[in-house]
């Protein structure tokens, strides 16, 4: 077990987060084809998935345009600087990856929380769930903000004394894991992975639009966060995906940008500047009337 | 739809912060087994004896020692030098010779590591410098280090830490190298 305490190089770790990353990305476009076939078997499959299966891959290349170009220098900066006042010294091995991970997704489970309870982050956040359909080229359905927030809840565990290489990496193992789940080809699992694990079950509750399915299900990895902090809905009834006004457009721009557009139009129509400005932080099911 | 109470949702994130700083205080004593340098790092042969004090480390003795990290090294011209004292006399002089551990790596990428396998115990104080012109010597301009430099315990380029407050037990030490010129 000496492997779990071998150093590891942060050249080894980028190295490591480049191949989950990108090599997940040809296994999720190749898994894409399966469930368009599966789709074509079961005569369900319309103009409208595909359509909609490109503009999800088109707000992924904006979503990349916006964090790489605008943002990844601020992201790394703000690592390294956290990374100068951490709590603990800790070296970068197997086992402290394993660890930073679970972190990961606890913190991942917050943040997601956080997206779904607050209208200025359900702005950005709402552009995945607008899809009217779910598959896994759903997973990649980006909003223009999505790489601003994970900054404010993973920096704490950098700061505990977690490699930012290390924090980067984990972050990008909740995210790939999750990206398997945005599937309806795969019914629900054995009960004692349904039990501990975040499931394709699990997330398609999670894009539920049916009423008793609303914020619920936020974990990335782990669906025990959700059922120790009592947000775990089980699966029992056929799922209607997208939002609850639906998005009736494929046009990426229109998609991506929807989430802003409906926030700015909907604070306006509140009553004076502070209950315009308090609507940027109150929950997306709240309205004046009630 | 669930709708958690305040009290579960604050309890929730207790929790969370507590698991946060249980799990990050057990990984910073987890051992490191492996080898001692990064890829990234030539290792040159020191000037002097690497260790006086301790007894070589026998293989079983692999996982115990000290794991030094320098960030923040700007170039790669010169070498780091990086000594580990465990006197208070021989930390304020800054006097290689008197150190218990010492090193100089010559770097390629902004961090350099360095495992001292035979230092088991302490509380050691680790002291860098970036001997950018290789004449062994922490150079000046009037008070200020014109090359670069890195204490442990020192909280921001202009602290210069006692060696009480340089000084751990700690396996793992994470310092970063600061140039004020």
């Amino acid at each position: 077990m000496n492997w779990l305490t071998d150093r590891i190089s942060e050249e080894e770790i980028y190295a490591w987060e480049l191949l989950v990353d990108d090599g997940f990305f040809v296994i999720a476009l190749a898994f894409l084809f399966f469930e368009v076939a599966r789709y074509a078997a079961q005569r369900a499959l319309s103009w409208k998935l595909l359509a909609d299966a490109l503009t999800n891959y088109a707000t992924l290349a904006m979503f990349i345009g916006v964090n790489t170009v605008l943002l990844s220098g601020a992201y790394v900066s703000a690592y390294l600087l956290a990374a100068e006042f951490s709590l603990f010294s800790i070296p970068i091995s197997w086992a402290s990856v394993l660890a930073a991970v679970l972190l990961a997704d606890i913190a991942y489970y917050w943040e997601h929380r956080f997206a779904h309870r607050v209208n200025l982050a359900w702005a950005t956040h709402s552009v995945h769930h607008s899809s009217p359909f779910f598959n896994i080229s759903v997973a990649y359905r980006f909003g223009p903000m999505d790489g601003v927030w994970p900054i404010f809840f993973h920096i704490p565990i950098v700061l505990l004394g977690f490699n930012p290489f290390v924090v980067f990496f984990a972050e990008v193992v909740v995210q790939v894991y999750q990206t398997a789940l945005h599937t309806e080809s795969i019914g629900k699992l054995p009960r004692p992975i349904e039990a501990v694990l975040n499931t394709p079950s699990h997330h398609r509750v999670h894009h539920g639009a049916n009423r008793k399915y609303l914020d619920a299900n936020y974990a990335g990895i782990l669906i025990i966060w959700d059922r120790l902090f009592g947000t775990f809905v089980e699966e029992d009834e056929a799922v209607v995906y997208g939002l609850v006004k639906p998005l009736d457009s494929v046009n990426p721009i229109t998609a991506f940008f929807h989430g802003f557009w409906r926030l700015i139009r909907n604070a306006l129509g509140c009553t004076g500047f502070w209950g315009k400005l308090l609507y940027f932080v109150r929950p997306p099911d709240w309205s004046e009337e009630g | 739809m669930p709708k958690p109470t305040l009290i579960r949702t604050s309890a929730g994130v207790a929790a969370t912060a507590l698991l946060g700083l249980t799990v990050a205080w057990l990984c910073s004593l987890l051992p490191l087994t492996g080898a001692a340098t990064s890829s990234s790092e030539q290792l040159l042969e020191p000037r002097t004896s690497v260790t006086r004090h301790h007894a070589p480390a026998s293989d079983a003795d692999e996982g115990e020692g000290l794991d030094v990290e320098i960030h923040g090294i700007r170039g790669t011209e010169g070498r780091i030098l990086i000594m580990v004292f465990d006197r208070a006399t021989a930390y304020r002089a800054y006097d290689y010779e008197q150190s218990v551990g010492y090193a100089e790596i010559r770097p390629r990428t902004s961090t350099v590591t360095h495992h001292f396998r035979q230092l088991r115990s302490g509380p050691y104080a680790v002291v860098a410098i970036h001997d950018a012109n290789e004449d062994y010597e922490l150079n000046m301009q009037g008070d200020v280090p014109s090359e670069g430099y890195a204490a442990s315990g020192a909280k921001g380029p202009y602290h210069e830490p006692s060696f009480q407050e340089a000084a751990s037990r700690a396996r793992h030490r994470r310092l970063a190298m600061h140039y004020l010129r």
